[in-house]
């Protein structure tokens, strides 16, 4: 007998699909007829869809995709950044923020050696970019950028 | 012999000059995520207030119809609709650039662009006034069934799951929830946290769902991110006549849908796009290569986009009620100029309403030249440009986009927090366009369906409310038609399997 693994991935998809369409119709307890009309029409659904894809998954019809190609430090990375520049824009403003993140992006995204010519080359075209976005976003689309 | 008149009118060598200018910065603005057709002819309105009506017109309406036409550069080249009516060209237009036939997507989009265009802008010629008379007809119910309709189409976007397709949806909708209900003015599913009670934006939503997973996967290999296919060099122009001549149908049904859907006010170029997307995969005999880089599909999102443009104009030239949020700000710049939109206007200021058509369908042509070269000019450059040098300069693109729509870092944070999801889930199998679909049509839907609610219940029947109203009629036919036709079409490829066999 074939023993076929168990797809936690998405059995744990399943049931945080099932969670969220409850906690969506729990939230609309607090609110008016009106307002909690759709809300809880939706999670309703999204509960019944979400056995079904707990079905489906305990059938062994997931469906998810093969493990992604690559270096998945990089993804994280690169994750981590993003996330990191988004918060960090208030308190560091726009320029400092993003010259440091553009830095780290382009170590990131970088998988050939890095020579003298390469990374003058790319520093400063990477540089140039963030400063003609900053200019034309804040002189001439006159966007307050922080 | 009037005609003639408006036409030289829009033909001086200023107007000439407009138009141009417009198309190339609609273009440009268009092109970049973030910047949406709104924020261009927003942006450049004030540019208009010292001009003669006619030129302001001109000028606004190039800027327009360019800004949707750029939106299919970033959605072809960087999966990112530039802006959200482009969000259906990402669908086959990156799969084309990732093979190699980035080129040929960008000028199959430019012709697109530009028949669509002209459809619209021929419909405002010829047939405004009753067509708005008609957009008038359409109800809160209406529009539910409409944003139903919509919805419906996520059946021919799940690719391969129609349940995680569904479940996508849903996603979608209950974020489209998310903060004051236009309805009711209940605070939903924000809990403590203050900086939802806006809602999530749904460009910022677009940015992050379509961008953010490329970006990931993109670092991750050394693989490089386009395909030149060796033809950098060319428009591919004949390759792309011929599919434009072989697809002519499916050009014409895109159009009108796109006129359509641009009268109708609030509905706008993303849905129109998506309609005539689903309904171009649902009537084509390659239906099964839609999704991964069929041509067909970029032209029908393409044409019925551009044709908004016209579309939209109907009801805001006619009736004073603005077709798409451009045509919002355009009306503002109309009133500032002094002119009176309404039913009148097209008998009262005849000679600024009809230069004003013609300098659209002039911009129009135009964008035909114009798109070419850029397309050229984006695809070449793109292609030549490192791959460690675009991640952080798309990236840079990302976070300016999502913060230049209203100023807010909280909507730069969604946008991040969004993209990561839409990977994460991506690798479950589950794919960003139905929560961006149920985003989009979430408050259409809800506003119509609790309002028909309302109204059914002070005249005594809602079901007679939803179901006996003529139009109403008409799209629950289509919602039928299109939840049926995916089971017939497999059924008859499962017989004629069968009989092959």
């Amino acid at each position: 007998m074939i023993k076929r693994a168990i797809p936690v991935l998405p059995l744990f998809g399943s049931v945080i699909v099932i969670g969220i369409g409850w906690a969506a119709v729990a939230a609309t307890a607090e609110y008016s007829e009106l307002g909690a009309l759709f809300p809880k029409t939706v999670g309703a659904l999204m509960v019944a869809l979400g056995f079904v894809y707990l079905v489906q998954t305990l059938m062994g019809r997931s469906g998810a995709s093969a493990p992604a190609d690559g270096s998945n430090l990089r993804r994280f990375l690169l994750m981590a950044v993003m996330l990191g520049w988004s918060f960090s824009l208030e308190w560091l403003g726009f320029l400092p923020a993003s010259a440091a993140a553009q830095a780290a992006l382009l170590l990131i995204a970088q998988h050939v050696r890095w020579t003298f010519k390469k990374a003058l080359t790319y520093g400063v075209s990477t540089a140039f970019v963030l400063l003609a976005l900053y200019a034309l976003f804040k002189h001439a689309l006159q966007v307050p950028l922080p | 012999m009037e005609t003639l008149d408006y036409l030289l009118a829009a033909l001086t060598p200023f107007n000439l000059l407009l138009a141009i200018g417009g198309v190339i910065a609609g273009t440009v603005i268009g092109a970049l995520p973030g910047l949406t057709a709104t924020m261009a002819v927003a942006v450049l309105v004030p540019f208009t207030f010292t001009m003669e009506p006619a030129a302001a017109l001109i000028v606004l309406g190039a800027i327009y119809t360019g800004a949707i036409y750029g939106g299919a550069y970033a959605a072809i080249l960087l999966n990112t609709p530039g802006t959200p009516s482009a969000i259906a060209t990402t669908f086959d237009g990156y799969p084309m650039a990732r093979r190699g036939d980035g080129d040929l997507a960008l000028t199959v989009a430019c012709l697109a662009s530009v028949i669509g265009g002209l459809v619209g802008a021929g419909f405002l010629w010829l047939l405004a006034p009753p067509m708005a008379t008609v957009a008038l007809k359409f109800g809160p119910v209406e529009y539910f069934w409409l944003g139903l309709f919509g919805l419906t189409l996520i059946a021919s976007l799940g690719e391969g799951s129609t349940i995680k397709g569904l479940i996508g949806g849903c996603v979608g909708l209950l974020l489209s929830m998310i903060g004051v209900a236009e309805v009711g003015g209940d605070i939903r599913f924000v809990g403590d946290f203050k900086p939802l009670l806006g809602g999530i934006d749904v460009i910022a939503a677009l940015i992050g769902l379509y961008c953010i997973p490329v970006l990931i996967d993109l670092v991750a290999t050394p693989v490089a991110h386009l395909d030149s296919g060796g033809r950098i060099s060319s428009f591919r122009l004949a390759e792309a006549i011929h599919i434009v001549k072989n697809a002519k149908f499916n050009l014409a049904r895109s159009s009108v849908i796109g006129t359509v859907v641009g009268i109708l006010p609030g509905a706008g170029g993303s849905v129109a796009s998506l309609i005539s997307y689903s309904e171009a995969k649902r009537a084509s005999k390659r239906r099964a290569f839609f999704g991964k880089g069929e041509p067909d599909g970029v032209l029908a999102t393409e044409s019925a986009n551009n044709a908004t443009v016209g579309g939209g104009f109907i009801p805001t030239l006619v009736l004073g009620i603005p077709g798409t949020p451009p045509d919002a700000i355009i009306l503002g710049a109309l009133m500032v100029q002094g002119i009176r939109t309404g039913p009148t206007l097209f008998t009262q200021q005849a000679p600024i309403v009809y230069t004003f058509i013609f300098g659209l369908l002039l911009a129009t042509i135009l964008m035909l030249p114009i798109g070419l070269l850029i397309g050229r000019f984006a695809f070449r450059s793109l292609v030549a440009i490192p791959k460690s040098v675009l991640v952080p300069s798309v990236a840079l693109l990302t976070i300016l986009g999502s913060y230049a729509v209203h100023n807010n870092i909280d909507e730069v944070q969604q946008m991040v927090i969004l993209g990561v999801l839409a990977w994460c889930v991506g690798r479950l199998g589950f794919s960003a366009s139905p929560i961006v679909l149920g985003l989009i049509l979430g408050a259409i839907a809800e506003r119509g369906f609790v309002q028909g609610n309302l109204i059914g219940n002070a005249r005594g029947s809602v079901m007679a409310e939803f179901f006996a109203r003529p139009i109403s009629l008409g799209i629950i036919f289509f919602i039928v038609l299109g939840l049926l036709w995916p089971l017939w079409s497999n059924y008859q490829a499962r017989k004629a399997g069968e009989a092959h066999d």
